[in-house]
């Protein structure tokens, strides 16, 4: 009797503190509906002229803004996002690799309570990050003004050239 | 020979080269101040009613599935921005590098995109309304345990050829876990925190963080100053630079200071979270006077709030059982004493 008395209240205590632990996955074939906002990026607009220069016997490096980007985030968590950019080569009368486009990204202006950590990325043959938030707080948007430059080889025909550039938000 | 101009865009090459910086051709132009406005958005619809209080649950498709099994998820891509879009869905691979979820180039597949399916791949959105699309991730029967990582773009782009096309997605993330019974554990540890002065003399403390646990961590966070020169405590600051980390990545993650800040000696707290998931360390530090870094000093778990409760309540409880007990006990021998008597 007294014992069962005595083993009570901890047997108690240990499911408080099993119960403490973080719920495990299980049964994933219920769903709830959440409301909120959503995370957004501008449309984007084009095409975007980088500008003309005469063909150089050295390599030269040809630069431009791209235009605003705008990430717009409205799911209201503290969960932050990621921009990341990756571009394909130039198409033209001379090849120019997508190794040879460097992205500048500037201090994002931000509103909401977020850190946004802008990252320049060299070499867009993969996905590369250049705008990082962290310490979100609710909603919280950014808009930059990116500057592409691309290294003209030595030697690169007259033409025209043609490339894609993806800004990813996720 | 006079047409030796190496043009990166064509049409609006001569009006460009005029202008000299000019960002975008004239015909965008339109647009161009309108498109601030609004743009493509995604949100997650639904999430798993055993992860109704996890954050990261409803945000992302996080989940841990058994080979052969079968999940739907709604999303909803919407239109903000005051022209009708047409929006492109596709699946496509995902990683996790130096502490950051980045999707992979255009549709590069893995083994988790070519599971997911979506029911349409072209929407036409008009401007200011919504679509929904479902995805449905197919585990084959053969999968390999572990876990993947993807996303679903909604991808929009400019409607010319030439030039620098601008092609912008935004992106649900997709964390699954493949493997029968229950999902594995999530944990990591702060193994060491630094004190340092960035050349701009604000002090920083860095953190190095280790995900012990099997599945990806999305961490926030703060740090907290305590016990400092004149019993002063600081802060919570907030930690940056803290994002996502793979099972097994390790990483640094900085929180910035204010310059007001005494050198200290600092009892210094930090508190991260992904998920449920919480965990806080502390470590005795102080900072440099000049630009620089001191060595890193060994954090130690802090007891943990919620479990300092607990265990005053299962002591509070213990001691209330053990008073009983001696009224009982003396009511009992004071009862049996009168009937002696």
């Amino acid at each position: 009797m007294r014992k069962i008395i005595i083993v009570a209240p901890v047997v108690a205590g240990a499911l408080l503190l099993l119960s403490a632990g973080p719920a495990s996955a299980a049964d994933t074939g219920t769903t709830f509906q959440i409301v909120g906002g959503g995370l957004a990026i501008s449309a984007p607009v084009g095409p975007v002229s980088l500008g003309t220069k005469a063909p150089t016997a050295a390599p030269e490096t040809i630069t431009s803004p791209l235009g605003n980007v705008t990430v717009t985030d409205g799911r209201g968590g503290v969960l932050g996002w990621v921009a990341s950019v990756a571009s394909t080569a130039f198409t033209g009368a001379t090849a120019v690799p997508a190794s040879a486009i460097s992205y500048v990204p500037p201090v994002a202006t931000v509103t909401g309570v977020a850190l946004v950590a802008a990252t320049p990325a060299i070499d867009l043959t993969t996905a590369k990050t250049v705008q990082t938030a962290t310490a979100v707080v609710g909603a919280n948007s950014a808009v930059w003004n990116p500057a592409l430059a691309v290294v003209v080889p030595a030697g690169a025909q007259a033409g025209t050239y043609n490339a894609v550039v993806t800004h990813s938000v996720i | 020979m006079r047409s030796f101009v190496l043009a990166a865009v064509l049409a609006a090459a001569a009006l460009t080269a005029a202008t000299g910086t000019a960002a975008a051709a004239g015909l965008a132009s339109p647009l161009s101040s309108e498109a601030a406005t609004g743009g493509v958005g995604v949100r997650l619809l639904d999430a798993p009613s055993d992860a109704r209080d996890d954050p990261r649950a409803r945000q992302y498709i996080v989940d841990h599935l058994a080979p052969g099994s079968v999940i739907h998820r709604r999303i909803e891509v919407s239109n903000t921005t005051p022209a009708a879009v047409r929006v492109s869905m596709y699946p496509a691979a995902a990683s996790i590098e130096n502490g950051s979820f980045i999707g992979a180039a255009g549709h590069t597949p893995n083994d988790l995109s070519s599971w997911t399916t979506l029911d349409q791949d072209v929407l036409d959105i008009a401007p200011g309304t919504q679509t929904t699309v479902t995805i449905t991730v197919t585990v084959p029967a053969d999968a390999p345990p572990g876990e993947q990582y993807g996303a679903v773009w909604a991808e929009t782009s400019a409607p010319n050829t030439s030039g620098v096309n601008l092609v912008n997605r935004v992106g649900i993330r997709l964390y699954l876990s493949v493997g029968a019974g229950n999902a594995p554990p999530s944990s990591f540890t702060v193994d060491s925190l630094t004190a340092a002065r960035a050349p701009d003399g604000h002090p920083v403390v860095t953190a190095q963080v280790h995900n012990t646990g099997g599945r990806a961590l999305d961490m926030s966070g703060n740090l907290s100053l305590s016990d400092g020169p004149g019993s002063l405590n600081a802060g919570p600051f907030p930690a940056q630079l803290v994002s996502t980390l793979a099972p097994g990545q390790s990483t640094m993650v900085s929180i910035s200071l204010d310059q007001q800040l005494p050198d200290g000696p600092w009892n210094a707290n930090i508190s991260l979270t992904s998920g449920l998931l919480e965990e806080s360390y502390q470590a005795r530090i102080q900072f440099p006077p000049n630009p620089g870094a001191t060595a890193p000093v060994p954090a130690q778990k802090s007891v943990d709030n919620y479990l300092g409760i607990i265990l005053i309540g299962v002591l509070l409880a213990a001691l209330v059982t053990v008073a009983v007990l001696v009224v009982v006990r003396h009511r009992s021998r004071q009862k049996a004493n009168r009937q002696l008597v």
